[in-house]
């Protein structure tokens, strides 16, 4: 039973670089809350679901110059996604109420024309039949649903925690979620508070402000996918690093006087 | 009217035409793409009515408080609880997949015996004639007055269950209750050492501390579960110390931090003594009694041109690292070294405490602060005697009873079998897992996992609040498993001691309960709940049930913060050990020979991993998973090397190389790595190829040829490296 | 033996040859749907294709036997609409090419997507604004116009013929042929475009966003130009090869020559196309996108060369050749301009599927490369033996080629 929300929200994350330390809480607790299976040990390469991915970015300077920053790339729910519009059977949708970009696994049928439009390459595909070891089906979240062989499948913001937030909003006689209810397993796993989430149009959740803050970037803004995942970094060349390819390839521009101090 | 064969073929082809317009078989095919894909071979999720509870983790020596939600008995989730006392909320991948690791592939599910010829190390063994076997064993030794060679070796000492191991040493005769520290205990029992006062535990004050240096600690991703040391990532706004990081290769924690220093392998004493003198001269601190004799020579001897010589490091960063220390409040140094990469070494724990000392902050907040110890006594005296496992004389042990703790930092395999007599010597493990500190034993009697049986909790080396929680057995107790008590005890019955019960599960509930009753009694501390909101007095708890209560719904009991103790009140007399010479030798560094053949390249092998992954005990596949997916999981063989000097001896990626100590070679896969210092090769601290600590898996953990008796620091040594 | 079904006049071999030419594809073809069996038993991972590669070897397939197929739309078109008489004598050929090809692509993607009893979600749920349900739709649709088109050769073989009714039908599909031709013309110009589309619309992969009119990116064209310039050639290939191992002349040559001939004109106008649109990707498109071009050659097997090789050996090369009159007399120098003109489709469908995925768009992504398994070869394999086996049937007992009888005569009296 859901309760229709009084307003229309905007769920945004702001994932605060400068903070990761690449610990991959937010990788296992992910996997955790969305009955994410284990492919075989032996799968090749980039066969994995990984629907939070933290990647390792370095600075390409020799050492001891190298400093590295982890970015955890979930999918970036983009106002402008080219998954959405490129899926034969409507299986990617937009929701107007909250901007996050769902996925319909009952109805995917595995085209993967969606995983090459993706640009951000979160999404994923169960190359193979989901299984658990035995007795561990007992410890599968009962919120969300398994997916079957041959479909595609990414973040969804932990929906399924929306519609518990929901529900339990209701039954308090709320018709508006406050700030807190309602957050995906990767922010609630992150032990240094990097992961930030909330709902952009609510004055309340402090997004506002973390979204015009100057350190504020997103991934390949300039392709115009104006994705929801924002990042934010002190550090100028992870802001280029974030941006666009082009200033990667031409070699980052550090300011004078900035990044860690060593010999 | 007849119905001819036309008729009745165009009315049936017209009936099956027109079923096409309708929804009928369209849906039939709708469902049936649902139905083939949802068969018994796709996993459902369980149902039944959905609770939370919390509970306190135990998978490794942090104690992180846990949220638990079950659905019916089952627990599905777990994630950390922000706000608790210890953690701060912080978890580690392995505590986020924790309800997975009751199912691991590699669980005991009976008795398993090693068998060295085959394939396939573990075998399946009748459990009654294991305990026969084991209990035999413990017998003969006993009766032939050989009792000094029996020996636990127990990885988390302090807990209930370590009084039942010294019971049961003590029913054996004369047993040898061994530790194997890991590198925070270490430097706590070195700074006991130099104070003589071992009964009040150091702890650090980050929530207060204006500057932090840290020499490889993980402070900022692996202090307290994989969160950073309290305090030093506050909340948005606030502030934070400065943190200066001493590593010799790049991590997570020297990119977060504000200065790096990356010191030439095993030179953090001279950089402690260094740090010493500088400060000394530039903020002319009080002058403080040695801490052992000729400690203040040495100091002056390691001037910034000296210690740059050493360490690699710019006398201009050494002055640049004094000057971010200081006018920002309390500073404070720390220790321990990192799980992954292995305990400093004690001479560098000792230059540590003395920086410490130096700084002016032992005894003080926002410095090295001194906690009160539980009321219990922790030294009840084992007839046998208690001694590290790197102390015990190779060969001297006949049967050694290895914990099922998930250790922090690798256990080496070799290690425990050069203690162990050459031809009759056996290891048993107690454990729930065949891979982690049992993966070399010889029988393995299957125990109980995290959660499945009643545990205590108490604070870990160096944190600055001493606690006491309980992990309650949320999972039931499997039939195939035993409370770790009642093995010993069945053991102890099998084998004829004499007090057999004083090792049994009872009495493992008698000492918690005498605990409980003990802090109640004691009266001081407080009650926190999870959340860390609601802290109630100790002495306001009604009753001794009303507190285990509260225990087992996840409140810790947090001691008063420690007591400021001014410096002048401490005195820190030498032991009876040259210490001078023990840091005087350490100060060069710790790189030693160069190989002597010249078709090796000298290296220098260091390792890192990970907290709660570097332990290299069973982890849950979900964690291995990810971690394989994003490249996080190097191959155990993956040998990490700088780019730059790789180029210079000719190696290019994914070569393979062979690796050499003075212990033995293994096979290694050059990767090419630009946070890794030129010379050093890096290795991974942590699980097996598979990652899912495969039993399979037969090869020797790398740590096996690192480490030993002569030199206890496996975190850096010379080896070389080979073209096959 | 089996003489009564073949066409009265014509000669075929002797059935056990043509058996013994019909085994190593049977072989082939059974071994592709072994492996087909396999894949939808077990499941997708026997392939190569993995979260980065999620379009591979197969795709390539699709895309180029429909291209290669369009000689049978642009035929029709030319012989039933635009009146080209001659035409006629390939047009048999023609159909039977592009059934082959459409049918075997649509086997080939219901191997390749992972859920193919849903494959008909796209009909039930379609969604408006993507290229690849105008795919589905028309390709579909287009396979049964293609059926119909087949139809009427398959009745008018010797023993079907003596069906009163089937001549009736045959007769009377015959009269509205030009329709189909029409409707499958229409069909055509849209999947062909609309595949074509699928690429440059992915406006996350700059490799292979284009701008374009309205909802068409400039691919969306360009692949119906490319696809109708290299039809033709396809067929005249196809014929060539079949006359060469029948050891006959089956059309006359200049059909051929004239075949070639439209091929050189289309690719003439391809050429001019891509390359004003290339200039456009290069020096606006990609800019504006935050990427450089010289950036997506500098990688892997990718170098410069690609661009090159499309341009000139694949494109002006043919297109000089097929162009030229006397160039065309000469059968060797007819060979060379085809099969230049088809492989460079090949290689042009091969780089806007595979070099789309290798690019990296995320500044820290790596080149990817791919190699497709065995298994995508052996389906790949076994559906190409399923089109000879089909068209070696057709070819054995029906009537595809209109002239063959006269020519033989003409030929045996000459």
């Amino acid at each position: 039973m859901k309760t229709q929300q009084a307003k229309p929200a905007r769920y945004v994350m702001v994932i605060d670089v400068d903070r990761c330390n690449g610990c991959g809480n937010c990788m296992v607790g992910c996997a955790v809350e969305n009955n994410v299976s284990v492919p075989p040990a032996d799968a090749l390469a980039n066969r994995g679901l990984t629907w939070m991915k933290v990647y390792r970015v370095g600075n390409d300077r020799p050492f001891p110059d190298h400093q590295t920053v982890c970015l955890p790339i979930p999918c970036q729910h983009c106002d402008h996604a080219p998954c959405i519009h490129v899926c034969p059977v409507t299986a990617v949708q937009r929701d107007e109420q909250t901007g996050i970009v769902g996925q319909i696994p009952e109805r995917c049928m595995g085209c993967r024309y969606c995983m090459a439009a993706c640009p951000y390459h979160a999404r994923y595909f169960n190359w193979f039949t989901p299984v658990w070891p035995a007795g561990m089906e007992k410890t599968l979240n009962p919120d969300v649903g398994t997916r079957m062989r041959g479909v595609a499948e990414k973040c969804n913001f932990c929906h399924g925690r929306l519609d518990r937030a929901r529900e339990r909003a209701a039954a308090e006689g709320r018709r508006q979620l406050d700030p807190g209810d309602y957050v995906p397993a990767c922010a609630e796993a992150c032990p240094t508070g990097a992961i930030r989430f909330g709902d952009a149009l609510d004055e309340r959740s402090g997004m506002k402000d973390l979204l015009a803050a100057p350190e504020t970037f997103r991934l390949l803004e300039s392709l115009g996918t104006e994705p929801k995942v924002y990042y934010q970094s002190r550090h100028a060349w992870v802001r280029q690093v974030g941006r666009s390819r082009l200033a990667r390839v031409r070699g980052f521009e550090t300011p004078a006087g900035e990044g860690v101090t060593h010999g | 009217m007849s119905v001819t064969r036309r008729c009745f073929l165009k009315f049936t082809c017209g009936a099956a035409a027109g079923t096409l317009i309708s929804p009928l078989p369209w849906k039939l095919l709708d469902d049936a793409a649902i139905w083939t894909q949802n068969g018994s071979w796709v996993a459902q999720t369980p149902r039944g009515p959905v609770s939370s509870l919390f509970s306190t983790c135990t998978l490794c020596g942090a104690g992180c408080g846990l949220r638990l939600r079950q659905v019916g008995s089952d627990t599905v989730s777990v994630q950390g609880v922000s706000g608790h006392p210890v953690s701060q909320g912080a978890l580690c991948p392995a505590g986020l997949g924790l309800a997975q690791i009751l199912h691991h592939p590699a669980r005991v599910r009976g008795a398993m015996k090693r068998d060295r010829s085959a394939t396939a190390p573990w075998h399946p063994m009748d459990t009654t004639s294991a305990y026969a076997e084991v209990g035999r064993k413990l017998a003969e030794l006993r009766a032939a007055g050989r009792s000094g060679e029996i020996a636990i070796l127990d990885l988390r000492p302090g807990r209930s269950l370590s009084v039942l191991y010294r019971n049961f040493l003590a029913t054996a005769g004369a047993g040898r209750y061994l530790t194997l520290p890991d590198g925070r205990q270490d430097a706590a029992t070195a700074l006991a050492e130099l104070a003589g006062v071992p009964r009040h535990a150091p702890g650090y004050d980050f929530a207060h501390a204006g500057a932090v240096i840290s020499f490889g600690a993980p402070v900022f991703d692996g202090w307290c579960g994989a969160g950073p040391a309290p305090g030093l990532i506050p909340a948005t706004g606030g502030t934070r110390p400065v943190v200066v990081q001493a590593s010799s290769n790049a991590s997570p924690t020297t990119n977060l931090a504000d200065v790096w220093l990356p010191l030439r392998p095993g030179t953090e004493t001279a950089l402690a003594l260094g740090l010493a003198h500088l400060l000394r001269t530039e903020w002319t601190l009080p002058f403080t009694e040695e801490p052992w004799p000729g400690y203040n020579d040495q100091v002056s001897q390691h001037t910034p041109r000296r210690v740059a010589d050493i360490t690699g490091l710019s006398p201009a960063l050494l002055q640049t690292t004094a000057r971010s220390l200081s006018g920002r409040g309390p500073v404070l140094a720390v220790g321990g070294g990192a799980p992954g990469a292995g305990p400093l070494g004690q001479a560098e724990e000792l230059a540590i405490w003395a920086l410490n000392l130096t700084l002016g902050n032992l005894g003080q907040a926002g410095g090295v602060v001194f906690r009160p110890d539980l009321p219990w006594s922790e030294a009840a005296p084992v007839p046998g005697g208690t001694t590290s496992l790197r102390e015990v004389p190779d060969g001297s042990l006949d049967l050694l009873l290895v914990d099922g703790s998930l250790p922090d930092s690798p256990v080496s395999q070799a290690l425990l079998r050069r203690k162990m007599r050459p031809q009759s010597g056996l290891i048993v493990g107690l454990s729930a897992f065949t891979v982690g500190p049992v993966a070399e034993a010889d029988l393995i009697l299957p125990a109980a996992g995290p959660g499945e049986w009643l545990q205590d909790v108490t604070a870990q080396a160096l944190a600055p609040r001493t606690s006491y929680a309980l992990a309650r057995a949320d999972a039931g107790l499997p039939a195939f498993a035993a409370h770790p008590a009642a093995i010993l005890e069945r053991l102890a019955r099998t084998a004829d001691f004499p007090t057999p019960a004083s090792c049994g599960p009872d009495r493992h509930e008698e000492v918690v309960t005498d605990r409980l009753q003990s802090l109640l009694s004691q009266g001081t501390g407080h009650l926190v709940s999870p959340d860390g909101t609601t802290r109630t007095p100790v002495n306001r708890v009604a009753s001794l049930r009303t507190f285990r209560k509260a225990l087992l719904a996840g409140d810790c009991w947090i001691a008063p913060p420690a007591p400021a103790r001014p410096v002048d009140g401490l005195h820190l007399t030498g032991g009876a050990r040259p210490l001078f010479e023990t840091v005087a030798a350490a100060a060069p560094g710790r790189l030693v020979s160069e190989s002597a053949d010249p078709s090796a390249c000298p290296v220098t092998l260091m390792f890192d991993g990970q907290v709660g992954i570097a332990g290299g005990g069973a982890l849950p596949p979900v964690v291995n998973k990810l971690r394989r997916e994003s490249n996080f999981l190097p191959a155990v063989d993956a040998a990490r090397v700088n780019p730059d000097f790789a180029r210079q001896n000719g190696w290019h990626a994914g070569q393979p190389l062979t690796l050499t100590t003075k212990r033995g070679a293994w096979p290694v896969t050059l990767v090419l790595d630009e946070t890794v210092q030129p010379g050093v090769v890096l290795l991974p601290a942590g699980p097996g190829p598979t990652g899912l600590g495969d039993p399979d898996d037969l090869r020797t953990h790398i740590i096996d040829i690192c480490s030993g008796t002569d030199d206890p620091v496996w975190r850096v040594g010379p080896a070389a490296l080979r073209k096959v | 033996m089996d003489k009564d079904l073949i066409t009265r006049g014509l000669d075929r071999t002797p059935l056990w040859k043509f058996a013994l030419w019909l085994l190593p594809w049977a072989l082939l073809a059974a071994w592709g749907g072994q492996t087909i069996r396999d894949m939808f038993v077990q499941g997708l991972y026997l392939t190569n294709m993995d979260n980065r590669f999620a379009f591979g070897l197969w795709i390539v397939f699709d895309l180029t036997v429909i291209a290669l197929g369009a000689g049978a739309f642009f035929l029709g078109f030319l012989t039933y609409l635009m009146r080209q008489k001659d035409l006629q004598q390939v047009l048999n050929t023609a159909v039977i090419v592009g059934f082959v090809c459409y049918s075997g692509a649509i086997l080939t993607l219901a191997v390749d997507v992972g859920q193919p009893i849903r494959a008909w979600f796209a009909f039930w749920h379609a969604n408006v604004h993507s290229m690849l349900t105008e795919v589905s739709f028309c390709i579909t649709l287009y396979l049964m116009v293609l059926l119909i088109e087949y139809v009427p050769i398959i009745l008018k073989n010797r023993k079907l013929r003596l069906v009163p009714s089937f001549l009736v039908l045959e007769f009377n599909l015959h009269r509205i042929m030009f329709l189909f031709a029409g409707i499958g013309a229409f069909l055509s110009f849209f999947h062909q475009g609309s595949l074509g589309g699928m690429f440059g619309v992915l406006n996350g992969r700059p490799f292979a966003f284009r701008e374009g009119v309205g909802i068409w990116p400039s691919t969306f064209f360009l692949f119906i130009l490319s696809a109708i310039a290299v039809g033709p050639s396809f067929i005249m290939l196809i014929v060539m090869t079949v006359s060469r191992v029948a050891r006959r002349p089956l059309v006359d040559r200049k059909v051929l020559t004239r075949l070639g001939r439209i091929s050189g004109l289309l690719l003439s106008a391809y050429i001019v196309a891509k390359l004003a649109d290339t200039g456009i990707w290069i020096f606006r498109t990609l800019p504006d996108s935050g990427f450089d071009a010289a950036e997506f050659y500098r990688h892997g097997l990718f170098g410069i060369w690609v661009l090159f090789l499309e341009l000139t050996v694949f494109g002006l090369l043919p297109a000089t050749i097929l162009l030229n009159r006397r160039r065309r007399q000469n059968p060797r120098w007819l060979v060379a301009g085809g099969l230049l003109a088809c492989l460079g489709i090949t290689f042009n469908r091969l780089v806007v599927t595979l070099q789309t995925q290798s690019a990296p768009t995320l500044s820290f992504d790596t080149f990817m490369i791919y190699w497709p398994s065995l298994q995508e070869w052996a389906v790949m394999l076994g559906v190409v033996a399923y089109g000879v086996i089909l068209y070696s049937l057709s070819y054995r007992y029906l009537n595809l080629f209109p002239r063959e009888h006269e020519l033989k005569t003409s030929s045996g009296r000459a």
